[in-house]
C-alpha cells in the first residue's frame, strides 16, 4: 500500500525552530512513501519566512529539504493542485460554518490547514495510507473530536456557542493525526537522532513543546514511559 | 467593522481605557484588552483586534519606567484624545471615522523620536504576539490567528508553547491518546 505523511506548516515550523530538520531527513530515508506539502503550506514555511530576517535561515533549511526531494508536492503522487483547491474550499466552507456565536459563524481554520485535510481525503480516495502531521491543536480537535471544539470555544469565550451543522461535524471525523513529537519519538526509537539517550529524547520533546507543538507535560511524560 | 451588538461594549471599553490612562491603571488596561479579545476571536474584525493590541501596548508602556519620558506621556495623551473621537464616532454610527480615530494612534507613533518610535513599535509588536496567542487559545487555528494579526506562524509558534493551560482545557485538547498516536507513527514507518 502506498504511504504518505502530509505536513502542516505548524509541524515543520516546530522541527525547524528546534534544529530537528536533519532528523526529518533521516526519517525520510527509511520511509517507504512520500512526505508531502501543499502549495499553501510551502508558502507559510518557505516563501513567506524567507522575507523575515529572523526566520530566513530556517526557511532556507526547509527549502533545502524541498530541493533535495525530501518534501514533494502533491503532483508527485498524481494529485493536481486544482483538485486540492476545490476540496480545500469545500473543507473551509464546512469547517468555518459549524459553530456560531450570536448567530455569526466562527472561522476556525485557514487555507493551509484545510489544504492538508483536503489532500488527506484525496489520498485516501486513491487508496493511500496517509496521516497528517500537525502541531497546532485546532485542526486536530476538529478532525478527531469536533464536539470538544464547541466546549473549548464556550469555555474561552464565556458565551453560548451553537453547533449549527451536525452534518459538517460528521464530515470531519476519520482523520488521523500525529505531531512532530511522535515523529521525533520514531526517530529516537530507530536510532536516527543526533542526540542519543533518554535525556536527549526528553530535551527534544520539551524543546518542541516550547516552540510550537501543542503537547502537554503529561503527554511528554507518557511518551517517555513508553520507552 | 465593529458588529452592532458589540458597539455598547466597545464604547464602555474605550471610556474605561481613558480613565485607566489618567490613573495609570495597568491592570484595568490589561483587563480591557482581554475583553476585546473575546470579540476579536468571534467576529474576527480587524478593528477589535487593533483595539486589543492598543490596550495591551498602553498597559506595557505605562508599567515600564520609560513611562516617565515626556514623549511616552504625550503618546498616551494622544491615545486618550483618539479614544474620545472614537467614542463620539461610534455613538453616531460612523464606523469609518471610528477606525480612522484608532489609526491616528498608529500614525502618531511615526511622529515620535527615532529611539522612542522603535521602543513603542517594539512594545506594539510584542502586544500583537501576545494577543495572537490569546486568540489561538480561544480555539482559532494557528494559521488563521497569524493572518488576523498580520504576523507569521513562526512568530506565533515561538510564543505559544510557554502558555499554561487549565486541566479542563488540556482534557479538551487531548483528543487522542498519546500511545495511539505513537502506534500510528510507528506503523507508518514499518
Amino acid at each position: 500500500m502506498n504511504k504518505a505523511l502530509i505536513f502542516d506548516s505548524s509541524s515543520i515550523i516546530s522541527l525547524a525552530m528546534n534544529s530537528l530538520l536533519p532528523e526529518l531527513r533521516e526519517l525520510k530515508l527509511i520511509f517507504d512513501g512520500d512526505f508531502i506539502i501543499t502549495d499553501e503550506v510551502k508558502y507559510e514555511i518557505i516563501d513567506r519566512p524567507l522575507e523575515i530576517k529572523r526566520f530566513a535561515l530556517e526557511a532556507l533549511q526547509t527549502q533545502e529539504l524541498f530541493d533535495a526531494g525530501i518534501f514533494v508536492k502533491p503532483e508527485k503522487v498524481g494529485i493536481k493542485s486544482s483538485e486540492i483547491t476545490k476540496m480545500t474550499n469545500i473543507i473551509l466552507d464546512k469547517a468555518n460554518t459549524i459553530f456560531e456565536v450570536r448567530k455569526k459563524p466562527v472561522h476556525i481554520i485557514d487555507k493551509g490547514e484545510a489544504s492538508c485535510m483536503a489532500l488527506n481525503r484525496l489520498l485516501l480516495d486513491k487508496g493511500y495510507k496517509s496521516v497528517i502531521v500537525v502541531d497546532e491543536r485546532t485542526t486536530r480537535i476538529l478532525g478527531e473530536k469536533p464536539e470538544n471544539m464547541r466546549k473549548l470555544l464556550e469555555k474561552k469565550l464565556h458565551m453560548n456557542v451553537s453547533q449549527v451543522n451536525d452534518y459538517n461535524i460528521l464530515n470531519f471525523k476519520g482523520f488521523r493525526f500525529i505531531r512532530s513529537s511522535e515523529l521525533i519519538y520514531v526517530a529516537y526509537k530507530k536510532n536516527l537522532t543526533k542526540i542519543k539517550g533518554k535525556k536527549g529524547l526528553d530535551a527534544m520533546l520539551w524543546s518542541l513543546k516550547f516552540k510550537g507543538a501543542a503537547i502537554s507535560d503529561e503527554e511528554i511524560k507518557e511518551i517517555e514511559k513508553l520507552n | 467593522m465593529v458588529i452592532k451588538e458589540e458597539i455598547p461594549n466597545v464604547i464602555d471599553i474605550l471610556e474605561k481605557a481613558k480613565k485607566a490612562i489618567e490613573e495609570n491603571d495597568v491592570i484595568l488596561l490589561k483587563e480591557l484588552g482581554n475583553r476585546t479579545i473575546h470579540t476579536a476571536s468571534t467576529a474576527q474584525d480587524t478593528d477589535s483586534i487593533l483595539l486589543a493590541v492598543i490596550m495591551y501596548t498602553l498597559s506595557k508602556l505605562i508599567e515600564r519606567p520609560e513611562h516617565k519620558d515626556k514623549a511616552i506621556k504625550n503618546f498616551c495623551s494622544v491615545c486618550s484624545i483618539s479614544f474620545d473621537k472614537a467614542i463620539e464616532n461610534l455613538k453616531k454610527g460612523k464606523q469609518k471615522e471610528f477606525v480612522a480615530s484608532l489609526e491616528r494612534i498608529q500614525q502618531s507613533i511615526l511622529r515620535l523620536s527615532p529611539q522612542m518610535r522603535d521602543y513603542v513599535k517594539d512594545v506594539m509588536y510584542k502586544a500583537k504576539i501576545n494577543k495572537a496567542s490569546k486568540i489561538y487559545e480561544h480555539g482559532i487555528s494557528m494559521e488563521k490567528t497569524a493572518k488576523l494579526l498580520g504576523i507569521s506562524m513562526w512568530e506565533l509558534a515561538s510564543y505559544t508553547g510557554y502558555k499554561n493551560i487549565s486541566e479542563e482545557e488540556r482534557e479538551l485538547s487531548e483528543t487522542e491518546q498519546v500511545k495511539v498516536r505513537i502506534k500510528t507513527a510507528l506503523e507508518m514507518f514499518e
